[in-house]
C-alpha cells in the first residue's frame, strides 16, 4: 500500500471542488475499492453500491484527510466501513451460476473444473464468515495489506486481526478439508 | 494454554500463521517438513491457499460505467457546493450555491414555449455572470428566435431573483423532440 507521490496533490486539489481531480482518485482506486466491498460483500450489486458509497463518502470529507496520511489507507477504512454495513451477517448461498468467469493458468479441463469448484467452495465459504472476519481476511489475503495496517483500516488491534484472520483460515480449511 | 486443531499455537510450538506464511511464500522449513503437527496443518491449509490464489487472480473489475456514474453524482455534488458571489453591499456579503443559482435560470428558460432545459451551469466559479445552457427544442419551434427568447427570459430572471447582470450567455441546442 505504498502511497503514489501525487495522491497528495490530487487530495489538496479535489478539497478546493475540482472535481477532474477527484476522478483520477477514483480511477487510480476504484479497483482495490470495489474489490474489497466484493471480498465483504460477497454481492456485486451490494459491493457496486457500497463502493460508489465509499467514494461519495470520500468527497465529502476530504478535508478529513491528514497531510501526512495515506489516502489510500484513509479511502479502504470507508470503503471497509461502507462493505460491513452492506453485508448481510448470515446471507443466502452463493448462486454459482452468477460467479463471474474464472481464469486459470492451465489449460487442462479436468484441473479447469477442479479449480473452479475450490473457488466456488471458497466463496461459499466466505459467505459463512462473520463480516469482521471476511473483512480481516480480504484485506490481508486479496490486497496484501500487514497486519498494522488492516488494525488502522478497521480500527482495532492488530492482535485481535491476527485472531480473526487466524478463526478465517481455520473455518476456511475445515470447509475446504475435501479439497485437500 | 489449551490447545486444540484450531489453535494459533501448534503441539509443536509453531504459529499455525506462521506456518501459513512459509506455506503461502512455497518456502516449508526443515521443522515444517518433518513435524507431523506442522505436517497436518499445511496439509489442511493448503486447499486454502490454492483457492485463495484463484480468488486473487480472478478479475474483479467494477461494474461497466461505475466511474461515469460516480462521477455525475460527484459533479451534483459539487455544484451544490459551489457558492457564487452575489451583488451586496460591503461588509455585508452574499453567495448562492450554483446550484441553486442554476435552478432559478433553468425554470426561467424552461417557461419559454417549446424549450425544454437539459442543463445549466456556470462555468466560471469566480464569474457569476457567465452562464452556459443546454436545451432540446421542439422541432416546429424557430431555433434562433427561441434562443432569443430564452436569452431574454433568464437575462430578466437573473436580474429580479438573484440581482445578476448577465453578460454572456451561452445556449446550446443539443436535441430536437418531434
Amino acid at each position: 500500500m505504498t502511497e503514489p507521490a501525487d495522491d497528495v496533490a490530487l487530495v489538496l486539489r479535489a478539497r478546493a471542488g475540482d472535481t477532474t481531480a477527484f476522478e483520477q482518485l477514483v480511477r487510480r482506486h476504484s479497483g482495490p475499492v470495489y474489490r474489497i466491498a466484493l471480498g465483504i460483500t460477497a454481492e456485486p450489486e451490494a459491493a457496486r453500491d457500497a463502493a460508489q458509497e465509499a467514494f461519495i463518502i470520500a468527497w465529502r470529507r476530504l478535508r478529513e484527510v491528514r497531510a501526512e496520511q495515506a489516502f489510500a489507507a484513509w479511502l479502504f477504512r470507508v470503503a471497509t466501513t461502507c462493505a460491513l454495513r452492506a453485508a448481510r451477517p448470515h446471507p443466502a448461498q452463493v448462486d454459482i451460476e452468477t460467479l463471474p468467469a474464472m481464469s486459470s493458468p492451465t489449460d487442462d479441463p479436468q484441473q479447469q473444473l477442479l479449480a473452479a469448484d475450490l473457488l466456488a467452495a471458497l466463496k461459499r465459504a466466505l459467505k459463512r464468515l462473520t463480516p469482521q472476519q471476511r473483512a480481516c481476511w480480504v484485506l490481508r489475503e486479496l490486497e496484501g495489506l500487514s497486519y498494522d495496517q488492516i488494525a488502522e483500516v478497521i480500527g482495532s488491534r492488530p492482535a485481535a486481526v491476527r485472531g480473526r484472520i487466524h478463526r478465517a483460515r481455520t473455518r476456511l480449511a475445515k470447509e475446504l478439508r475435501p479439497w485437500r | 494454554m489449551a490447545m486444540t486443531d484450531d489453535s494459533e499455537l501448534l503441539r509443536c510450538g509453531r504459529l499455525r500463521d506462521t506456518l501459513y506464511d512459509h506455506l503461502a511464500a512455497d518456502g516449508l522449513d526443515e521443522h515444517e517438513l518433518i513435524c507431523p503437527h506442522c505436517r497436518r496443518a499445511a496439509a489442511d491449509l493448503a486447499p486454502v491457499h490454492r483457492a485463495t490464489i484463484l480468488l486473487r487472480n480472478e478479475p474483479a473489475d467494477p461494474p461497466a460505467g461505475f466511474i461515469e456514474v460516480l462521477m455525475a453524482r460527484i459533479r451534483v455534488e459539487a455544484r451544490r457546493r459551489h457558492r457564487l458571489p452575489l451583488p451586496a453591499d460591503p461588509p455585508m456579503r452574499l453567495s448562492i450555491s450554483e446550484h441553486a443559482a442554476a435552478a432559478v435560470l433553468a425554470t426561467a428558460a424552461d417557461e419559454v414555449f417549446g424549450v425544454t432545459v437539459r442543463g445549466c451551469r456556470f462555468p466560471n466559479p469566480a464569474d457569476p455572470t457567465y452562464v452556459q445552457i443546454s436545451i432540446a427544442l421542439s422541432y416546429s419551434t424557430p431555433a434562433l428566435e427561441t434562443a432569443e427568447r430564452v436569452r431574454r427570459r433568464i437575462r430578466a430572471a437573473a436580474r429580479d431573483h438573484l440581482g445578476l447582470n448577465l453578460q454572456t450567455i451561452d445556449i446550446d441546442i443539443e436535441d430536437l423532440r418531434f
